[in-house]
């Protein structure tokens, strides 16, 4: 019966045809055999997708991964000891501007009236009888420069008669007075402390400033005053950063890179229709210059150390694509029209999925969800890459990714603690670890009474075995973490002892802080049993795992701990970020080279939508702050940044737990080529790097067809 | 009959109509922020989350936004909270990957259950029977994934074959039949995986609509004709059993959608239902709307389709 | 229950009335009818067996673990994580943290937890998640079927009762139900009970629609006829003579559905949108432990089989009591 036979035919077949399927795939024995092209190819794994491909609108590290130079370039990059060095720009120098207001109702040291010239007359005179001292040495040049009218716009905050908060832009106009204008050859931040001398210290206090501003919208005074002193400064620091560019560099469609794109890169930054996320940084400067087509000049509106640092992981990004002219090429070439136009802004460009830039690599494709795969550029005005083809694969599970590197599908992942231990001796494959500019840490609510005694937070951190979560759930892969600075940076004090392992001596602080074992063996003070809520997110084991041991570790000393895991949006948006939580097991990405802590730490950022979230509030943090962001000198910042971290371990906000250890598992037959001057080449495994991530290098790797023996290790 | 079909259609499109009112309402009502507003992040500011808000009517009262996304996805410049992008032409793509793998698990099912159910069918009470109904209960039983990772555990480790994704990547540069029987290999084993609890519903079905049917007396009058065993079986007893089968191949099409995020999270498919899950954890509203509002479509159209094709079949029912 | 002290003759006993094709009364009650023929089925009768372990063991995890905690499902032993199964505490772990029996029969987890304490634990977690999803989606499916089918005529304004109600069902069928689960559970607070209420508001709609049907069915039948004639109240009649009447379905589905609510709950911690700490689920267990599947195959092997083993007696059990109520089937089976 022909039905019979072909019920039973049908299945066997798609059976068979199925099964034969697996003799074409390549292994990971045979991949090179079936297709040499998978030497030049380069596999990793991305835990997730990245939104966009626009250095200005993305804060990710995964777009970072994608784009950093590697598709796009900083000016100024970190080297693998964590110095700055070249990159488009060849070389960059840090001056000052300086301005002093002549307050006419204000009398000198000497006595003498204020006028624009007795101000100009003393100031010359204490510089040229070297009464300044060092400061004298940096000075270049002194003038007075008349009064003006500028116009400014503000974005404030309005609530809405819902209550809501909503952006409002505010237009005013600030009269500047007669000013003296300094030019330093370097940042002096005690410039006009050290003036008080001439000019009289009360010279800077109490400045009239509501006389000399207009308001478009009056009512809205009471929201932009606190702005005023720092729109009209009476002393102004405006620190000049002056990059000097590699000539003869071009973007990936040929046009030539120059100063122009610098500039370009800051307006787009700063513009609120691209509601840029790192805008922050740059809001400080007030403007960019071009000199000439190979220099751009930045000056800063006032004192703001991390300028340097903000453009060191900040890309370039091409003028002639994303400016007015190139936009409207762009919506020409698309067909957009009428109203739609008037809409159109960067953040709708088409370079934002398919991005141009000057790095090693092209971008050629990006498949979302799945893929981006970049190809090697030929033209690059450096060393050219090793790869020819580089995949970003968008794997969202390490068990995933870790199958995919055993099949030969994968070159490179970041491997959880416990795989890469069995990678550590394994034949085939080579383990480095890099320190991953984090840190994981317990943060406790301070504004819940409970919290605000620091016995109660050091008591919980010492009852916190952090070396054994080091030892055992990090698998040796971490370092303990003392402080808001990351052990691999100089600004953290490295002599600083961690809170010690000491469940007896935490439950002696908790008794010395009046709490007493009540009769069902929990801690009571009042009458009120000491507990509270432990949260964190859902989807990290090692924070879940943390949790999971603080809860037993605080029950031992009678401590009434729940603990709750939420999903990441509902975690941060409903409890972390409105302060509606007891504490909080989370941890701080990157800034591993940013010696400014104001988000984080100052009291000031306590709100909501803003990073302080335990609402820590020290005056001599605070204090430690500001002067971190405006100290230029290396030393000295450094001093401050060692005493702020101090500060910041004695009280103990966050209990400090580790900072992980980033492992990355990669096949063995990958090495890194080293090119002599006369074109030698050495062969050496890829090794772990002193400063920032084994990535860096990735232009120099090569894939051998076998695991090579003779390396140099 | 086309009346019947007209009024359907439009009681269907209510139904439709009334099913996106509550998605809206549900996703409105629960906590959580679309990702792109990412208070984690240390350089955003106030300002720029209240822009960002602003920009996608986050804070319009309710039916403003359903009417929002009512237009946008009527002119299709519907937009992804999480990217932008516009979100019919990711939903195609997305589609064209889940397709080959809905059909050739559907084939696989459909194929492997008429055999497996009949022959348990004719031995009633048989070993065979007994051992592939235990089977077939055990596949409906275990949990999909924890089946998927224990093969996929055994063929990585056994043969280094790489068995997760659309092809292996790095064969961009093969020769054309390496990478077509490479794709053909990557779509073999989740499909095979998606289809055992399939074949073992089906087979049953099967295997019940045959003892159904085997007792009947036109069946037994074809037995007394004297036609040989396969004859009665194949040809008689089948082609009525069939009957009820034609119904469910309407219900097959929402599948599409939302049956296979599990097997598309396994095995990283780049198909619909991993599209789903992903906007969940991004809460890309507009994405899961979409995603939901179209799956409610395709269920309504599925039963619609059964509805008719059962009509057209079976001549004793009519639409009235 | 009594055991029939001559099995061979009840049986015989019950053929007759039956094969007399209902001419004769039956001889016993329905329920032992049912049991009978259940008894007869070797498969349902071993997922019987399992599921009575499993009820004593969920009391028993409950018990063991939360009142008179034998097996503590919480203690963190660091120096201890990953161990095998039956193996014996490391020498660096103190004498108080040993375990009950001085093993870890099912081994331990990364975090040195017990992984036995944990399966019992959850064990009582597990079977809850099931029986109250499911006890909600009865609740729901039956009022809105047993309104649907009683009161169905009655006017609401232009529109009957049961349309209205049958539309409404008609929308639950439509929302692609996992889809919707996951999207709910994802935004809600993540808590037991409203992954217990997610998965019985999306599953009722079977339960109306049978209910429904066989209300409809029987209240036309002329016991019902009487019961009205004798003046009964209403409730009288949907409790005592409709409700018992339309049982049989309704148990046979509750009972696959509890074994569905299960694996959907291990697919929702696959996702990570599961029963969430401190619970421990044998989903959950799970989901964690396939991080650990090269390390500790055990974590991914233990509650995947044990969650295979109990979801399989729910469907033997549902099935076989499907078997056994279906008059047509018995028939058949037993001649």
């Amino acid at each position: 019966m022909r039905t019979k036979w072909l019920l039973i035919a049908l299945p066997v077949l798609i059976f068979v045809v199925l099964a034969q399927s697996a003799f074409w795939v390549p292994s990971y024995a045979s991949q090179a055999e079936r297709d040499p092209a998978r030497l030049t190819t380069f596999l990793r794994a991305e835990i997730g997708d990245v939104k966009r491909l626009n250095p200005i609108l993305q804060m990710e590290a995964g777009a970072q991964n994608v784009m950093l130079n590697k598709v796009t370039e900083t000016l100024i990059t970190n080297d693998e000891t964590g110095k700055l060095v070249p990159r488009l720009a060849d070389r960059w120098e840090v001056t000052e501007e300086a301005y002093l207001a002549v307050v006419a109702d204000r009398q000198l040291a000497d006595g003498t009236p204020v006028t624009g010239e007795s101000l100009l007359g003393a100031l010359r005179r204490a510089w040229q009888s070297a009464k300044l001292g060092a400061l004298g040495a940096s000075i270049q040049s002194l003038e007075l420069v008349p009064g003006e009218t500028r116009r400014l716009s503000e974005t404030v905050l309005v609530a809405d008669e819902n209550g809501n908060k909503q952006p409002v832009t505010l237009d005013l106009t600030v009269a500047l007075p007669e000013r003296v204008k300094f030019r330093l050859s370097k940042v002096e931040t005690r410039l006009f402390e050290q003036l008080g001398a001439v000019v009289g210290a009360s010279y800077f206090r109490g400045y009239p400033f509501a006389e000399r501003f207009k308001l478009q919208k009056p009512e809205l005074l009471a929201q932009v005053r606190d702005r005023f002193p720092d729109l009209l400064a009476v002393a102004e620091h405006n620190p000049v950063i002056t990059f000097y560019l590699h000539p003869g560099v071009r973007w990936h469609d040929g046009a030539p890179f120059d100063a122009e794109d610098v500039k370009f890169t800051y307006e787009a930054l700063i513009d609120p229709k691209n509601a840029s996320p790192r805008s922050a940084s740059f809001v400080t400067i007030r403007s960019v210059e071009v000199v000439n087509p190979l220099t751009a000049r930045m000056t800063y509106k006032r004192l703001y150390s991390p300028a340097i640092i903000d453009w060191a992981s900040m890309d370039i990004i091409p003028k002639h694509r994303l400016d007015v002219n190139g936009l409207a090429r762009e919506m020409d070439a698309r067909g957009i029209h009428g109203a739609e136009r008037e809409k159109f802004t960067l953040r709708d460009s088409s370079y934002n999925l398919k991005p141009i830039g000057t790095g090693p690599f092209r971008f050629s494709e990006w498949v979302p969800d799945q893929y981006i795969r970049l190809v090697r550029n030929d033209d690059y005005w450096r060393r050219k890459a090793e790869y020819r083809e580089m995949y970003f694969r968008v794997i969202p599970d390490y068990l995933t990714m870790e199958l995919e590197l055993q099949s030969g599908a994968l070159d490179r992942y970041e491997a959880q603690p416990y795989q890469a231990e069995r990678y550590r001796n394994a034949a085939g494959y080579q383990v480095v670890s890099s320190p991953g500019g984090q840190y994981a840490y317990i943060g406790y609510n301070m504004r819940r009474p409970l919290f605000q005694d620091v016995r109660v937070r050091r008591a919980l951190g010492m009852a916190i075995d952090v070396e054994s979560i080091i030892k055992y759930v990090l698998d040796g892969q971490g370092r303990r973490s003392t402080g808001p600075y990351f052990s691999s940076t100089p600004f953290g004090d490295k002599s600083l002892k961690p809170l010690p392992y000491d469940p007896a001596a935490a439950a002696a602080l908790l008794a010395e802080a009046g709490w007493k074992k009540n009769r069902a063996g929990l801690l009571e003070k009042d009458g009120k049993v000491l507990q509270f809520t432990l949260v964190t997110n859902n989807g990290n084991p090692k924070r879940k795992a943390v949790m999971t041991i603080a809860q037993e570790a605080w029950r031992k000393l009678g401590i009434d701990c729940k603990i709750q895991v939420f999903e990441w949006t509902v975690f941060i948006g409903e409890f972390v970020d409105v302060g509606n939580f007891d504490a909080y097991v989370l941890g701080w990405v990157g800034g591993d080279l940013d010696p400014d802590q104001y988000q984080i730490w100052h009291s000031s950022q306590a709100h909501r939508d803003e990073l302080n979230y335990v609402a820590y509030a020290s005056p001599r943090a605070d204090d430690l702050i500001l002067r971190i962001r405006t100290e230029y000198d290396v030393d000295a910042q450094i001093e401050l940044t060692r005493e702020l971290h101090r500060v910041i371990a004695e009280d103990q906000p966050y209990t400090f737990l580790y900072e992980p250890l980033m492992a990355i598992v990669l096949d063995k037959r990958i090495v890194r080529v080293r090119k002599a001057a006369d074109g030698q080449e050495e062969l050496e495994n890829i090794r772990e790097p002193a400063f920032g991530s084994v990535d860096q290098s990735v232009a120099e790797w090569r894939k051998l067809r076998l695991t090579p023996r003779g390396v140099v290790q | 009959m086309w009346r019947f079909v007209l009024r359907t259609v439009l009681q269907r499109l209510l139904l439709l109509l009334l099913i996106s009112i509550i998605s809206h309402l549900v996703i409105h009502l629960a906590p959580g922020q679309p990702s792109e507003v990412d208070p984690m992040n240390p350089m955003m500011k106030a300002v720029d989350i209240a822009r960002i808000r602003a920009s996608f009517h986050l804070d319009d009262p309710f039916y403003l936004q359903y009417l929002h996304w009512m237009r946008d996805l009527v002119f299709g410049d519907l937009k992804s909270f999480r990217d932008g992008l516009p979100v019919l032409p990711k939903i195609w793509d997305r589609f064209l990957n889940s397709a080959p793998l809905f059909l050739l698990t559907t084939l696989i099912v459909w194929t492997a259950s008429f055999p497996t159910g009949i022959h348990a069918a004719l031995r009633r009470g048989s070993l065979y029977d007994r051992s592939t109904t235990l089977v077939a209960y055990t596949l409906i039983s275990v949990p999909g994934f924890f089946l998927s990772y224990l093969l996929i555990l055994f063929v990585v480790r056994t043969f280094h074959l790489p068995v997760i994704g659309q092809h292996t990547f790095g064969t961009e540069h093969a020769p054309l039949i390496v990478r077509f029987m490479d794709r053909i290999w990557h779509l073999a084993i989740p499909s095979i995986m998606a289809a055992l609890t399939g074949i073992a519903v089906l087979s049953r079905y099967v295997r019940a609509q045959m003892l159904e049917v085997i007792d009947q007396d036109y069946v037994r009058t074809a037995r007394a004709k004297g036609l040989d065993e396969d004859h009665v079986v194949y040809g008689h007893a089948l082609r009525n059993a069939l009957l009820p089968f034609v119904t469910m191949f309407g219900f097959l099409l929402p599948g599409l959608i939302s049956g296979s995020v599990i097997f598309e999270q396994i095995f990283a498919w780049p198909g619909l239902g991993l599209l789903g899950y992903e906007a969940i954890l991004a809460r890309d509203f507009p994405m899961i709307l979409t995603l939901n509002f179209m799956a409610a479509a395709l269920t309504l159209f599925g039963i619609l389709l059964s509805d008719i094709l059962y009509a057209v079949v079976d001549p004793r029912i009519r639409l009235e | 229950m009594t055991v029939p002290a001559t099995p061979g003759r009840r049986a015989e006993a019950g053929v007759l009335p039956l094969d007399g094709a209902g001419v004769l009364v039956p001889a016993e009650t329905p329920f032992r009818q049912v049991w009978r023929s259940f008894r007869k089925d070797r498969l349902a009768m071993a997922g019987l067996v399992v599921l009575a372990a499993l009820l004593m063991l969920a009391v028993l995890g409950k018990l063991f673990t939360e009142w008179w905690v034998l097996f503590d499902p919480a203690t963190v032993r660091l120096p201890d994580k990953l161990r095998p199964p039956f193996s014996i505490p490391s020498s660096s772990i103190g004498k108080e943290l040993w375990p009950t029996l001085g093993l870890y029969p099912f081994g331990t987890d990364e975090l040195g937890r017990n992984v036995f304490a944990r399966m019992l634990q959850g064990s009582f977690v597990s079977l809850s998640v099931g029986v109250v999803a499911v006890s909600i989606s009865l609740i729901i499916g039956i009022t809105v079927g047993g309104v649907a089918g009683f009161y169905g005529q009655r006017k609401l304004g232009f529109v009957s009762v049961d349309t209205l109600l049958m539309r409404v069902t008609d929308v639950a069928v439509c929302f692609p139900t996992f889809f919707l689960i996951l999207t709910v559970v994802a935004l809600l607070p993540p808590n037991i009970y409203n992954i217990m209420i997610v998965i019985g508001i999306t599953s009722w709609m079977g339960t109306a629609r049978f209910v429904r049907a066989e209300f409809m069915a029987l209240r036309e039948q002329d016991f019902v006829t009487a019961a009205r004639a004798l003046g009964l109240s209403e409730g009288r009649i949907i409790f005592r003579h409709l409700m018992p009447n339309a049982m049989a379905p309704v148990l046979v589905s509750a009972t696959i559905d509890v074994a569905h609510a299960i694996l959907t709950e291990s697919a929702l911690s696959f996702l990570g949108f599961g029963v969430r700490p401190p619970f421990a689920t044998w989903g959950n267990i799970l989901a964690d432990g396939r991080s650990y599947i090269f390390d500790a195959p055990w974590l991914f092997i233990l509650p995947g089989g044990a969650i295979l083993v109990v979801v399989l007696a729910f469907n033997l059990v549902g099935e076989g009591l499907r078997d056994a109520m279906n008059p047509k089937l018995r028939r058949r089976a037993s001649g």
